[in-house]
């Protein structure tokens, strides 16, 4: 069952529908907003807030305009950048307080390639949050989730132009870095 | 790396993006036919691509979707309750203050109203006020 169908069922009333639509899309949409983030808890509570939303605003979504996945990674990415905004205010107001989160292991028995593919995980996610966090959402959403252009500068209500220079200077930044820590 | 390099790079970019046009395009394969330098950052642009796409998919802890489920349930319920809980609420006290300000509004002018009449002599001030009257048009006559 596709996307599209697993919607219209759920309008219809089938409740197991969206359960499955989260249970598909929940790993990328957690993943945007901790990589925006840098927070667990505040990633998990806006991931939910995201699918809560798309939840009470289903009948709004239309497909032609692009896949669900699409449209719920858009709304997490608004979310967390006006939690971003939000929380650099409070970062003003009661300055020095917490730094990114790593990404820790769930459990310590992992084999080695498992323990590999995390630092591997970490390095990135650490290399990602010292982008500017538009930057960092344009990159997220092109590679990471294969957005168009038009459809990113859409989200994040820029002009095209800018979410063009953005991807360049991300990718340009994280190339370099990538290279001083020695993974390229 | 050379000028040419550096000033092509933004222009590499937009060609691996797809937003080149047909002139850059052919500008920027020329150049990476060639340059090594430029051939390497690419690739190393790809394997950027490739870690971002790597990393991004994050499992959730555990019990993200039972909690989910209770922040759908509860919503719909709750907002229907408090709907209903505020409107019956804010009519009340709407009620109230219209009743009892109200009343209360209309007595104090209605007593008010009642003081003047019973108070004043109207009768007698109209014919003062009219003999007044007269006398200064009698005056000006």
């Amino acid at each position: 069952m596709d996307d599209d169908e697993l919607v219209r069922c759920c309008l219809n009333g089938c409740g197991w529908a969206f359960d499955e639509l989260v249970k598909r899309y929940r790993d990328r949409v957690y993943g945007v907003a901790l990589h925006l983030l840098g927070d667990r808890d505040l990633a998990e509570d806006l991931a939910q807030e995201a699918f809560l939303r798309a939840f009470q605003k289903l009948e709004l979504f239309d497909s032609t305009k692009g896949s669900f996945s699409v449209w719920v990674v858009a709304l997490t990415t608004r979310l967390c950048l006006n939690a971003l905004k939000r929380r650099n205010l409070e970062r003003r107001l009661f300055a020095g307080q917490e730094d990114a989160e790593a990404i820790e292991p769930s459990d310590n028995t992992c084999s080695f390639e498992e323990w590999l593919a995390m630092e591997r995980r970490e390095v990135i996610h650490n290399l990602l949050l010292s982008l500017p966090p538009m930057q960092r959402a344009a990159l997220l959403l092109r590679y990471g989730e294969d957005m168009s252009i038009h459809d990113i500068a859409q989200v994040l209500r820029v002009p095209v132009g800018t979410v063009k220079v953005w991807l360049f200077r991300g990718r340009e930044t994280l190339r370099r870095r990538l290279k001083e820590v020695g993974l390229l | 790396m050379t000028d040419k390099c550096s000033k092509l790079l933004p222009k590499i970019h937009e060609w691996l993006e797809g937003c080149a046009d047909e002139e850059t395009a052919l500008l920027v394969q020329w150049h990476l036919r060639d340059c090594v330098h430029c051939q390497q950052i690419v690739s190393e642009w790809q394997f950027v691509v490739e870690e971002i796409r790597f990393a991004l998919p994050t499992t959730p802890p555990e019990g993200f979707e039972e909690r989910l489920k209770q922040r759908i349930s509860k919503p719909q319920i709750l907002s229907w309750c408090e709907l209903a809980v505020s409107w019956a609420l804010t009519s009340t006290g709407v009620a109230i203050t219209v009743f009892w300000f109200g009343s209360s509004l209309a007595s104090v002018l209605r007593s008010l109203f009642q003081w003047l009449l019973e108070t004043i002599n109207w009768s007698a001030l109209l014919t003062v006020w009219l003999q007044q009257f007269l006398e200064l048009v009698n005056r000006w006559v």
